[in-house]
């Protein structure tokens, strides 16, 4: 082998020793790379456990801080709902007690001074309203209601609401409707109302000279006849709003003007409730010269026959037949305001200072209706609708009506599943009053009846004379003097109906089929009532109500007892009848 | 220094003069190492300059001439390893601007013991001037490099001026459009 041979052979050794220790050194460099990789890989792992440990112990931290909240919140709105019960306590009295003063003789500067005090209380009630409806419509509780109404009487009802108040800053106060605006549309009153008269109330607040101007105009749904916007516009000439105000007026807890003007609610409400009406509200001003808030809200056209129905449903107060009431009020305020509304219906009530004093006048007499408060002292109106359901009958049957303060809605649903057959809310309007009294089942007027018998039989045995069954008297006050026609007409049929199904009634009772009962004693209910029988029809109507009850052969055996001594005086009159002719 | 810039320095040699004659370089150089250089490794910058002299002396070319030729090898294998790093760079001020702020960020990463020279950079007018700064003498190296970035994008752009310090440890570039 030569030299060069032996030299090139020499570098290629030694190249591939290089070689390898490069491949070698390589290899262990990466086996190092390896271990750091594995341990920061480790270390990784390791920081992920503290991190999730700790997003556990933050999450536990704000759940228990959420629920602290919740909490509180719970208790601010129970703090809200109390409060509104103890301001609408009195301010009951003063609306209730207005009302009745209103009704009587009054010079005419005493009538502005009562209507005054009577608007400012109501007002003080939409106050309070504002707040709860704040926490409502925050926590999305509230429903709109759309209902039939006359536009034009509307606004000019809520414009006038605000004349005195006009007046006494010396303020023009105009109202304008277009003649495009529909006179008869269906919207939320209410609410409406409530951001109507929120604009005009700030309106007249914030100006001190010139004028407030609330306009009307119509926007004609294209697509749709039926359909439109109602635009209302509130225009004031006052210190309007700075610019850079302008984008917060309508967010809640924001108090534009000057302070101590207002909780600054309105605003946030209003915005809150054209949104749940789909609707929009918006404000354009220039300091200085004034504001102009523009409220559009979809409505739908209706017609004038849907505007009677409605009036027909809030028709001037009915006139009651007079009905034994019982009052357990333990305010001597609302008592007061509770009689003398009740009295302007005809009624005299008997009123007690609570549940138990009620469960003592039912015990001695039984009464047409029970209107029991719901905060009581001693036993509340909860407390006493138990006793009353859970006593033996007649006492459990008595129509019931709760009374609260409280405003919120699901106390009503809450009473009418305890076993309330009605519910009231303060303030109490004089109207829904007497709504719910003429509400009262008619035949459950058990005046003339004694606590242990259906029916006084002495006084009927005693007198077995003409008219002591009434019949006639009752006739004579629905068809004067052709009652004793009608008379003719009636008895016969009756007597033979009724004796039918009397004895289907005996034989439903004995077989205990409850259907049948219920349904052939309403039959015989309703024939009793047409002729005057109020005592026969109490009976008939506790079957009715109750046909499963253990006495109910002994109340069917009552009913036939009735018929069979009323059949010969009756029969006695129908051929005196026959003979007079 | 990292091994790639001497493992890749014995390719360059092994390419351009053959494996016995780079061998023999090697040999010659009496580097610690012995040549045996891995990419991932960290050596002795002294071992480039030993290098670099015994190939000088072996193939009787000029320092810079070698050094060029390196540095267009280096370019070469960047734009085939990494070319991450060429993504979005049109131009060779891209490239050079980068240096810093992207791909010694990343180098950085994955070798945190790394020493890698600062190439501050002022763009002006669309002229770039790049200032080289290291603890080790390669402004040389660094102006192979530049003129390989150069070359490699078509070159667009020319290095109006280069001043290198006399200890080798900065220098200054300005490039600008041609």
């Amino acid at each position: 082998m030569t030299d060069e041979l032996k030299q090139q052979l020499a570098l290629t050794n030694a190249r591939a020793a290089r070689l390898k220790k490069a491949r070698l050194e390589a290899e262990r460099l990466l086996e190092e790379k390896s271990r750091e990789l594995f341990a920061a890989n480790q270390q990784l792992e390791s920081i992920q456990q503290n991190l999730q440990q700790d997003i556990k112990q933050a999450t536990y931290e704000l759940s228990v801080t959420n629920a602290r909240l919740q909490s509180a919140l719970d208790g601010k709105s129970a703090f809200l709902g109390q409060m509104s019960h103890e301001v609408r306590t009195p301010l009951n009295a003063i609306i209730g007690l207005s009302e009745i003063l209103l009704g009587t003789k009054l010079d005419d500067a005493q009538y502005d001074y009562m209507s005054t005090i009577n608007t400012g209380a109501k007002s003080m009630i939409v106050l309070i309203d504002d707040l709860l409806d704040i926490t409502k419509i925050e926590a999305g509780r509230v429903d709109i209601r759309p209902e039939t109404v006359d536009l034009y009487d509307l606004l000019r009802n809520i414009n006038g609401m605000f004349e005195l108040s006009a007046k006494q800053k010396s303020l023009q106060l105009d109202l304008q409707i277009e003649n495009t605006v529909p006179r008869t549309i269906s919207i939320d009153v209410g609410r409406y109302t409530q951001i109507i008269n929120n604009l005009i109330s700030n309106a007249i607040k914030n100006t001190h000279k010139g004028r407030v101007f609330v306009q009307a105009s119509f926007k004609a749904d294209a697509g749709n006849v039926a359909n439109g916007a109602l635009v209302t516009k509130v225009v004031d000439t006052g210190v309007g709003i700075e610019a850079d105000q302008l984008e917060r007026i309508f967010d809640a807890y924001e108090q534009i003007g000057q302070p101590g003007q207002g909780a600054g609610l309105g605003l946030s409400i209003c915005r809150q409730l054209c949104d749940l009406m789909n609707g929009k509200i918006s404000c354009e001003s220039i300091p200085g010269r004034g504001s102009i808030f523009r409220v559009e809200l979809p409505v739908k056209l209706m017609t004038s026959t849907d505007l009677q129905a409605t009036a027909q449903a809030r028709a001037p107060l009915p006139s009651l037949p007079p009905l034994k009431i019982l009052v357990a009020e333990d305010n001597p305020t609302n008592q007061k305001v509770l009689t003398a509304q009740l009295a302007q219906l005809g009624q005299t009530p008997d009123m007690v200072n609570n549940g138990a004093e009620a469960m003592e006048k039912i015990n001695q007499q039984e009464y047409d209706v029970v209107i029991l408060d719901i905060q009581m002292p001693v036993m509340t109106g909860e407390e006493a609708l138990r006793a009353i359901r859970e006593s033996d009958p007649p006492i459990s049957s008595h129509y019931c009506i709760a009374l609260t303060a409280s405003s919120y809605q699901n106390q009503k649903a809450r009473l009418l599943r305890l076993g309330f057959d009605e519910f009231l809310s303060k303030p109490l309007a004089i109207d829904k009053l007497a709504e719910a009294l003429e509400n009262v089942p008619e035949s459950l007027s058990m005046g003339q009846l004694e606590e242990s018998s259906f029916i006084d039989w002495d006084t009927v045995t005693n007198s077995l004379e003409e008219g002591v069954f009434g019949y006639l008297s009752f006739l004579k006050s629905q068809f004067g003097d052709a009652h004793r026609t009608i008379f003719k007409e009636i008895a016969p049929v009756f007597l033979d109906h009724n004796y039918r199904e009397l004895k289907q009634l005996i034989e439903y009772a004995q077989a205990r089929e409850t259907e049948k009962i219920r349904s052939i004693s309403h039959s015989m209910k309703g024939a009793a009532s047409s002729l005057g029988l109020n005592d026969l029809a109490n009976i008939l109507l506790r079957i009715e109500n109750k046909p499963e009850a253990e006495d109910v052969s002994a109340k069917v055996a009552e009913v036939k007892i009735y018929m069979d001594r009323l059949k010969p005086i009756m029969e006695k009159e129908l051929a005196q009848c026959i003979a007079e002719e | 220094m990292k091994g790639i810039i001497l493992s890749e320095f014995v390719d360059f040699l092994e390419q351009s003069v053959g494996e016995n004659t780079a061998q023999k370089i090697i040999d010659d150089s009496r580097v610690a190492s012995e040549g045996a250089y891995s990419r991932v490794g960290q050596y002795d910058y002294h071992e480039l300059i030993q290098l670099l002299t015994q190939s000088v002396a072996e193939t009787e070319q000029q320092a810079e001439v070698l050094l060029q030729g390196f540095a267009d090898h280096m370019f070469k294998v960047f734009k085939r390893d990494y070319d991450v790093f060429f993504e979005g760079t049109e131009n060779a001020i891209d490239m050079l601007m980068q240096i810093d702020n992207h791909i010694h960020v990343e180098v950085l990463k994955l070798y945190p013991d790394a020493e890698l020279p600062k190439f501050d950079y002022t763009l002006e007018d669309g002229q770039l001037t790049l200032h080289y700064e290291s603890p080790r003498p390669f402004a040389q190296v660094a102006y192979a490099l530049v003129g390989a970035c150069l070359k490699y994008f078509g070159d667009k752009e020319e290095l109006v001026s280069s001043e290198l310090a006399d200890d080798m440890k900065s220098a200054t570039f300005v490039v600008a459009t041609a």
